[in-house]
């Protein structure tokens, strides 16, 4: 039996919309091994973001649970879910998200804040990140002086600089031209069967879906396919 | 944690927004730190007056003159504790230009001498050697003049001083005969004294001057002094109103009104207006900046040091802009740089307990403009702040 890393038990997730109670997440089960790539598709609504931000603890459960190496991250305070994200998780979207007013070094940078590092080893891992998604020529420029698929390449280096235990995407292609999604690809494929990280990534798009060693498929809420 | 890498990017990146919000806070303590000097230097002109001399003026108007004789009748009448009696007289005028201002008195050299200068018991507010305050009770022509008159001008003893009189028209010529300096902050060092015999001749002998200065021994009675006086002249054409020379002093600053009331509603308003200026920037910021919020929230960075990353920049600002206000406000106020300040105000200068409370107010603007902005950006969603900012 494969090491999960991630266990999500009887996962269930609700919204008010427009007055209406809206059951977005369904009693979701599922198991992310250790170094594994998942890819989670479905149609609109059918819960896949919602279950990134959950499984990233940067949304509460209604009920069940999500253990995350080993920590149940569901009844964790909001203190002791900041910290875990800091130090487990890295995170990656579609729109990068990065900070306007700070160079490509210092968003990626950032997290390391969190760590009391020294300035010179923040930078100094910061550059090696840079450095591993091929932007080493592109540390003193700012988001607006990059292109898209740099911009993603920043984020992910972001990402991966506090060495998080897996990575989540949200469609990190999705606002690419097919050249940058493929480079993006290359990355998160890299980075998945050179270092090990573990990644879940939605997507619409069925190439993306391809690189993942597997395709878990969500319909109102529930895993419809590829739970397994 | 504050993400002090974080504030200062911002700074860099709206330079004008945060030069504006604190530029408009430095305005706003530089006046109230200028509002306070003036109220301070309009209390030193009466708390470092001579607590042993009354002035007796005219109880129909400051600016109505007395007769030179009420100066012997006040002599005459030996009242008990009374030392000396002088009088000063207001001599109005222009000084190459009307924008060119100074005080000019017409005085009795001798009893000056004894009331303020070397000879007088309660000590020298106007510092003359001996011989200069022989000289110029010598030359009816003389004048002498304060230090900082003379630095202005590059006036030297033997220059020559020439006045138009406007209270009393004429070209009047003078010659300094001696520059005083004084090292009490009350007694200014701008003003100019010359022979009031000399305008008294000048004039046809009118015999009119504008109070009357009288020193009395310590320890004697003041209000029975000033009764005593004021009796004197009860039924006659030239009631006297006599006051302690402090009280006096403080007749000037009661002809502006409630100067005290007035400056600080000022300077409230303008620091309320202010405050309400950098609230309204705060909120803005945290409004525009949603989706940072969201992805620090989503790094890592806890709650409190979202809070903290607004509240600093609240600091830095309102801080920063403070400390630029009371810096300005202690340079121009500071080595008499504005000559008509010190001409009225010998003691001009800002008072420390006003930078305190200066900076104060900066503290509490950063808290005021702070506080909201950090409690709603620890409340942000980040599901809503990622989705929506």
């Amino acid at each position: 039996m494969a090491d999960v890393l991630i266990a999500v038990r009887e996962l269930s997730r609700s919204y008010e919309r427009g007055g209406q109670i809206v059951r977005v997440l369904d009693s979701l089960s599922m198991d992310v091994p250790r170094g594994a790539f998942i890819a989670l598709m479905g149609p609109s609504g059918s819960g896949k973001t919602t279950l990134l931000n959950l499984l990233g603890g940067l949304d509460r459960a209604d009920s069940g649970a999500i253990v995350a190496g080993g920590i149940d991250i569901v009844p964790l305070s909001d203190d002791d879910l900041a910290r875990w994200r800091a130090s487990a998780v890295g995170f990656v979207f579609q729109l990068y998200n990065l900070l306007p007013v700070l160079k490509a070094i210092e968003n990626v940078e950032l997290p390391l804040q969190l760590f009391g590092l020294p300035r010179r080893e923040r930078r100094k891992r910061a550059a090696l990140a840079l450095d591993l998604v091929g932007l080493a020529h592109r540390t003193d420029h700012y988001p607006r002086e990059l292109s898209g698929g740099q911009e993603q390449r920043v984020a992910i280096a972001r990402a991966l600089v506090t060495d998080p235990s897996f990575v989540l995407a949200d469609e990190p292609t999705g606002d690419l031209d097919p050249h940058s999604s493929k480079e993006i690809l290359d990355l998160l494929q890299h980075l998945n069967t050179d270092f090990g990280k573990t990644i879940v990534m939605v997507t619409h798009s069925r190439d993306a879906a391809a690189r993942a060693q597997r395709i878990v498929h969500l319909e109102d809420g529930r895993i419809a396919a590829g739970g397994a | 944690m504050v993400p002090w890498r974080l504030v200062f990017a911002h700074a860099r990146a709206q330079p004008l927004r945060w030069a504006l919000t604190a530029g408009s806070i430095a305005l706003a303590v530089f006046l109230y730190c200028t509002l306070q000097t003036v109220l301070a230097a309009l209390d030193s002109l009466a708390s470092g007056v001579s607590g042993n001399r009354l002035i007796a003026s005219s109880a129909v108007s400051l600016f109505q003159s007395l007769p030179l004789s009420g100066v012997e009748r006040i002599r005459a009448a030996r009242i008990d504790g009374v030392r000396e009696v002088g009088h000063w007289t207001w001599f109005g005028g222009v000084y190459r230009d009307p924008k060119e201002f100074f005080p000019r008195f017409g005085v009795d050299v001798e009893t000056m001498r004894r009331q303020y200068g070397d000879l007088a018991p309660s000590g020298e507010a106007y510092l003359l050697s001996a011989d200069d305050w022989d000289r110029f009770a010598r030359s009816k022509g003389g004048c002498v003049v304060g230090r900082g008159l003379a630095d202005r001008y590059a006036l030297a003893v033997g220059d020559p001083l020439v006045l138009e009189g406007d209270i009393y028209p004429g070209t009047w010529q003078f010659e300094i005969v001696g520059v005083y300096a004084s090292d009490n902050p009350t007694y200014d060092e701008e003003t100019m004294f010359f022979h009031w015999s000399y305008l008294n001749e000048g004039m046809g002998r009118i015999d009119l001057v504008g109070t009357y200065t009288i020193d009395f021994a310590p320890g004697a009675d003041a209000a029975a002094i000033s009764a005593a006086v004021d009796d004197l002249f009860r039924n006659s054409s030239n009631r006297t109103l006599t006051q302690s020379e402090a009280a006096f002093q403080a007749q000037f600053i009661s002809m502006w009104g409630n100067v005290g009331l007035l400056f600080g509603f000022i300077g409230a308003s303008v620091i309320f207006a202010t405050a309400v200026i950098a609230l309204n920037t705060m909120l803005l910021g945290v409004r525009e900046r949603v989706k940072e919020i969201g992805v620090l929230a989503t790094l890592g960075f806890r709650r409190r040091s979202l809070s903290a990353l607004f509240l600093a920049e609240s600091f830095v600002i309102c801080l920063g802009g403070a400390g630029l206000g009371m810096l300005l406000a202690s340079a121009l106020w500071h080595g008499q740089p504005l000559r008509m300040a010190t001409v009225i105000f010998p003691a001009f200068g800002v008072p420390d307990s006003t930078l305190f409370v200066a900076l104060g107010i900066g503290v509490g603007l950063a808290l005021l403009a702070g506080v909201a902005p950090a409690v709603m950006a620890s409340r942000v969603s980040i599901v809503r702040a990622l989705r929506e900012g």
